[in-house]
């Protein structure tokens, strides 16, 4: 009897438990779980979107081969990995640069600190517009380049080779701010008894940065790195507004690629099948540097 | 103990507003149909049908317009229209298909590609109308001119065409005749490089081209030129089974269009076109070049608020590579803005009477805006009228007659087989052609075969 008692005693508890999570978890269902299994499920088929709904053959991972011949496919993997090792690496180190400048030896912190962080917080459509502008031959940054002495610039987002690059400059301008914010805060909480017993042993300024400031903010880099490497992974809205992949396939990154596929082709098997790979490979990624960061990230 | 109690009443409270909140929702939904129903059985004459209408223009550029010449016509008959715009790209086709595949609020709708029209056909998202239009004496070969044909797949009608196509290069009058340069009745590819290089002038960010080509907008656009000698399905070799991308007429054109660019510099370069984000109405109307594609932009021809100009714009056949060998007009596809019923729609045979009066006639306040009707039997001075309205003093009428006028000999695009992909290959083609990297013929041989290879 007692026992009975406690029993639906616990079960009462979970059901008022799952009540209050009940409209997390069913948004969670319909909005996210559902269409993460649904493209899993079409990944292998061939479905053609304007076919409507049930009208796919399975094709059995037909898919996940025909991808590593399609030219288009590689030439984007490439470009987002270019991109990827280009962003990540300046922009971190970058910031942390910056970020140290910052707190040590700079006037109105604040208000620069805000100026750097005001791209990051603005609407990157807006943003990358601007860049356009900024890129065209009679924009500042080719003039100022020009005034620079490199008398024939490169013609940015029209050139085959320097497209790329063109996009890459705007985002780690763009993402700058946030991995600054991040390192400031990561400074401020660095113990200053270290720097002290430094200062003592007579060490340089350069030998402290070296020496104590990055290997103490190795799990801030550790954490901006992932995040940077997941978001550059993802790369669209400025591919689309400034470039729309081109010239040629110069600029068409992974995701860039899947949206066309998916919504110019309207081969949505094979574009989910793109998706899955880009998550799988995020995820090799991830793990990699999971397992990697015992030998460099020191939580003290 | 208490507590708890407390808690699971207030769980379960919550549980059963939400439910309550589901169930009150379709109950309303319930009421309003009923309502409805019950509005259109009984009392039809103080409660008219509403039509929705979905097309890709501006309302203001002359839907609501026909909108509202329909709603006046039709007060005493019951029925009304509304118009909703989508935005004519991918995303807002995408939009309207969804709509129409989950049985949407649409009744009648544009479709503005044969690609489209076919997909939409066969997909059940528009409903075919070849038995109510025999019904209603309508047939659109007669009414509307033999280029409809191409768009009636084996006796089925998915919408009708109602807007003519026709494919002109745009003129800076005022230019030519302060070059003394006549406006040609037809040319060829070389008069009409020569013709571009007298009228480009200038150095610098003060330069005036001869020629904007407009590549941006759609890379592909100028090679409809091609049509002019290849005729209807330039983009395959007969059969289908092979692209046609290194066919001469492609090399030829292509080639130079791009020894304008780079060799004469008679024409703003892609390289310009992509790194300004150049458009006609930034570069033609601002008189920065002599001649450009794009009849379509006649909306911004006549906005002189928005692009002040006060040069008058004359339309000139497009050049072809060889007078004789030239046989066709071209259009981009010679019919388009396929008016199509929701097969789903609860007021088919209303819709039905609203495609009707559109397409002979209802239409004609398009036509300041650039589009001219098909139908046989409208008046073709009252089509001049309308199209030259508002734009008496900046428009060239004698040559917009002749843009105007029927054309029986226009080459239509029906094949459609793997095209987006095919494009995309023609495409990065032309931007490497465009851009200078590579010439026409190793670049289009190329293209063909990474093509072809769809077509498998």
């Amino acid at each position: 009897m007692y026992l009975k008692l406690k029993l639906s005693r616990q079960l009462k508890t979970d059901i008022t438990g799952y009540t209050f999570i009940l409209p997390n978890i069913l948004g969670m269902i319909i909005f996210t779980l559902f269409p993460l299994l649904f493209s899993l499920f079409i990944s292998f088929t061939d479905w053609d979107f304007t076919k409507g709904l049930g009208n796919w053959n399975f094709n059995f991972g037909a898919n996940y081969i025909e991808m590593w011949k399609d030219g288009w496919f590689t030439s984007s993997l490439f470009n987002t990995i270019l991109y990827s090792l280009m962003v990540v690496p300046i922009s971190i180190f970058l910031a942390l640069v910056l970020a140290v400048i910052l707190e040590s030896y700079c006037f109105a912190k604040v208000p620069m600190k805000l100026a750097m962080f005001m791209p990051y917080i603005s609407n990157i459509v807006a943003v990358a517009i601007v860049w356009v502008m900024m890129y065209s031959p009679w924009g500042p940054f080719t003039l100022m380049i020009k005034a620079l002495g490199w008398e024939t610039p490169p013609a940015w987002l029209g050139d085959y080779n320097w497209a790329l690059i063109a996009v890459t400059i705007m985002s780690i301008w763009s993402s700058i701010g946030y991995n600054i914010l991040i390192y400031s805060s990561a400074i401020q909480g660095l113990p200053q008894d270290v720097y002290e017993a430094a200062d003592v042993d007579g060490a340089s300024e350069i030998t402290k940065f070296f020496k104590i400031t990055i290997p103490s903010l190795s799990p801030t880099t550790f954490f901006l790195v992932i995040t940077t490497l997941i978001n550059s992974f993802q790369v669209f809205a400025p591919i689309q507004i400034m470039t729309r992949g081109g010239p040629g396939t110069s600029t068409s990154v992974l995701v860039y690629y899947i949206y066309t596929t998916g919504f110019t082709f309207f081969r949505m098997g094979y574009a989910s099948a793109i998706a899955w790979v880009l998550f799988l490979l995020l995820l090799i990624v991830t793990l990699i540097q999971w397992r990697g960061q015992k030998k460099w990230v020191s939580y003290e | 103990m208490l507590k708890k109690k407390w808690t699971i009443f207030i769980a379960a409270s919550m549980l059963i507003t939400m439910l309550a909140g589901c169930g009150g929702n379709s109950g309303e939904s319930n009421q309003t149909s009923s309502l409805d129903s019950s509005g259109k059985t009984t009392t039809q004459s103080d409660k008219p049908v509403v039509l929705k209408f979905w097309g890709g223009v501006p309302a203001e550029y002359g839907p609501q317009l026909t909108v509202d010449a329909f709603n006046k016509e039709f007060k005493d008959k019951g029925i009304q229209a509304e118009y909703i715009r989508f935005v004519n790209d991918d995303t807002g086709n995408m939009k309207l298909d969804t709509t129409l595949l989950a049985g949407g609020d649409i009744d009648v709708f544009m479709t503005y590609t044969s690609s489209n029209l076919v997909k939409r056909g066969t997909g059940g998202m528009a409903l075919e109308i070849s038995d109510k239009l025999s019904k209603a004496g309508f047939d659109p070969a007669k009414e509307l001119g033999n280029s409809v044909s191409p768009y009636i797949y084996d006796g089925k009608v998915y919408g009708l065409p109602t807007k003519m196509e026709n494919y002109y290069i745009l003129a800076n009058k005022n230019m030519f005749d302060e070059a003394g340069i006549p406006l040609p009745e037809s040319w060829t590819y070389d008069e009409f490089r020569e013709t571009a290089k007298k009228l480009t002038k200038g150095e610098g960010q003060n330069k005036v081209y001869g020629m904007y080509w407009n590549t941006i907008m759609e890379i592909f656009r100028p090679s409809y030129i091609a049509q002019t000698v290849l005729g209807s399905d330039f983009l395959y070799k007969s059969g289908g089974k092979e692209t046609n991308l290194d066919n001469p007429e492609f090399i030829k054109l292509n080639q130079m269009i791009s020894d304008m660019m780079w060799v004469d510099k008679s024409a703003v370069t892609h390289t310009d076109n992509v790194t300004q984000k150049l458009s006609v109405e930034s570069v033609f109307l601002a008189g920065k070049s002599a001649m450009s594609l794009g009849v379509w932009t006649i909306r911004s021809i006549k906005d002189l608020e928005k692009y002040p100009h006060d040069f008058v714009t004359a339309y000139l056949p497009v050049p072809v590579s060889d007078k004789s060998a030239a046989k066709y007009s071209i259009g981009e596809g010679a019919a388009g803005d396929f008016i199509c019923v929701n097969p789903n729609s609860e007021n088919i045979d209303k819709a039905m009477e609203f495609v009707m009066w559109y397409t002979k006639g209802g239409m004609l306040s398009m036509t300041p805006y650039g589009r001219v009707p098909m139908y046989q039997g409208i008046d073709s001075n009252k089509i001049v009228d309308e199209y030259m309205k508002n734009g008496e003093k900046i428009l060239d009428k004698n040559t917009v007659v002749k843009f105007l006028e029927k054309k029986d000999n226009l080459a239509v695009s029906t094949e459609t087989k793997k095209l987006p992909e095919i494009q995309k290959v023609f495409n990065d083609a032309l931007e490497s052609i465009y851009t200078g990297k590579k010439d026409a013929a190793s670049a289009l041989s190329e293209a063909k075969i990474s093509a072809d290879k769809f077509l498998k």
